[in-house]
């Protein structure tokens, strides 16, 4: 079997590094952001810019008044929805195309991410954590199938015969198959981008959050979002019901299990930010 | 095949949480993204009106305001909604035939997360204790899916996301 570095430097087509994500992350962690400074990381990317403002003038983010540019934008909405949106944008670029290996069609991947980022990020506001990197985490924590669906494609008919009919976990098919799976690539992809520590440990442990320490927080908010998305028929693809709920993950949250429903009709009640997150062009 | 688009036919998608009776032969009714929520539909062949709804959940224990407000969410009140929609529409309950698909599984969760055999059971006990016989059923498994149903000939079918064929209930 081959490591994950051996494999990822292997890989022919990376996906696009959303380098602006880890950059962006760390100014607002600052007490003290600096709007200029936002603004001029953003602004040297004129595709993303102009979609960031297409939704952050759409119906679901606007205010009263459009913003005609960045600046605005930023003035407007405020750090944390630009940042939101300035997420959406370079997780709508990676995640959209069709990941064949995992018989998801095109946009498949991308709606059940944004699903996944909008429930976490619903629980993260009522529990007061931090809304822009658990948003980061719902958005980015199958980015592993990215790069793991062109390998898996000509092994499809053995992953469909191995969860349909043995029964396994797509991540333990995964796993059998490359010696890794879709989550370990996708936390080594993130190191590799210099995502904090603290995402690159919750991309990794996304299926099992009691395994990523420290982070376990983050990682549970991972987990709990993606079966939010999954509750609400957002997971596409060959058996993707084929995964493991963990309860840990909400002894982790310090949430009831049967608070999920309630967090699935809140989640549903957003549809409409989702949906224009769906529609955003790349 | 009932998912491609049919000259002369119309598609009309119901979203999740949506519930819709129609009596127009010329329309495929059909709903898509059918996770661990179950679709339910309803034909009358003699008038051809027919409807479905798209749940999300078993009941509304957690929010009963929510079941007057959207029916559709819910197994149970979608159930009673849809028969009492569906009669108001010019159907006859005896002559209704039921069909049902959705309720994907996860594994090795425990009840309170696995929502796809909540959904499934609560829909069958539901038609259990009305005697309602489904039609024709493709419930459980691990894959999203899409329903179809063609009201001018009562066709239904579902086909499976990352598949090709479709599936004739």
């Amino acid at each position: 079997m081959t490591s994950i570095e051996d494999y990822l430097s292997r890989v022919k087509n990376l996906p696009p590094a959303p380098r602006i994500l880890p950059e962006l992350l760390q100014l607002l962690r600052r007490s003290d952001v600096d709007a200029d400074k936002v603004v001029s990381l953003v602004k040297y990317d004129p595709a993303l810019t102009a979609s960031v403002l297409q939704l952050a003038n759409s119906a679901f983010f606007g205010s009263a008044r459009p913003a005609g540019d960045l600046g605005e934008a930023v003035t407007r909405l405020g750090f944390q929805q630009v940042y939101i949106l300035v997420a959406a944008v370079s997780g709508a670029r990676n995640l959209s195309p069709a990941q064949k290996g995992y018989g998801m069609a095109s946009g498949d991947l991308w709606r059940h991410s944004a699903t996944s980022a909008v429930a976490a990020q619903i629980i993260a506001k009522e529990l007061g954590d931090d809304v822009d990197l658990v948003f980061t985490a719902g958005l980015l924590h199958d980015i592993g199938k990215v790069i793991l669906s062109d390998t898996l494609e000509s092994t499809y008919s053995v992953i469909v015969h191995e969860t349909s009919q043995n029964r396994y976990p797509l991540l333990e098919v995964e796993r059998r198959i490359l010696g890794f799976d879709h989550a370990q690539v996708g936390g080594r992809l993130l190191a590799k981008w210099n995502f904090p520590p603290s995402l690159v440990a919750a991309i990794e442990h996304h299926h099992q959050p009691d395994h990523a320490g420290e982070h376990a927080r983050l990682a549970a908010y991972a987990h709990v979002g993606n079966l939010i998305a999954y509750s609400l028929g957002q997971g596409y693809g060959n058996a993707a019901y084929a995964m493991e709920p963990s309860s840990a993950a909400f002894r982790i949250l310090g949430l009831a299990e049967d608070s999920l429903p309630n967090y699935m009709m809140h989640t549903f009640d957003q549809m409409g930010v989702i949906e224009a997150l769906f529609r955003v062009k790349t | 095949m009932l998912s491609t688009s049919r000259a002369g036919y119309e598609q009309r998608s119901i979203p999740i949480s949506g519930l819709l009776v129609c009596d127009n032969p010329k329309v495929i009714l059909c709903s898509h993204s059918i996770g661990m929520g179950v679709v339910v539909a309803a034909y009358d062949p003699v008038t051809h009106v027919g409807g479905l709804f798209h749940a999300m959940l078993p009941d509304p224990q957690v929010n009963p305001a929510r079941a007057k407000e959207k029916p559709g969410m819910f197994v149970d009140a979608g159930l009673a909604a849809l028969s009492f929609t569906l009669q108001a529409s010019g159907a006859v309950a005896a002559r209704l035939r039921y069909y049902a698909a959705g309720g994907a599984q996860v594994m090795d969760a425990s009840s309170q997360l696995n929502i796809g055999l909540r959904n499934t059971d609560a829909l069958q006990q539901r038609l259990a204790a009305q005697g309602i016989k489904l039609t024709g059923a493709h419930l459980g498994g691990h894959t999203c899916r899409s329903f179809f149903l063609a009201l001018e000939t009562g066709e239904a079918g579902v086909l499976l996301s990352g598949q090709l064929n479709e599936i004739s209930l």
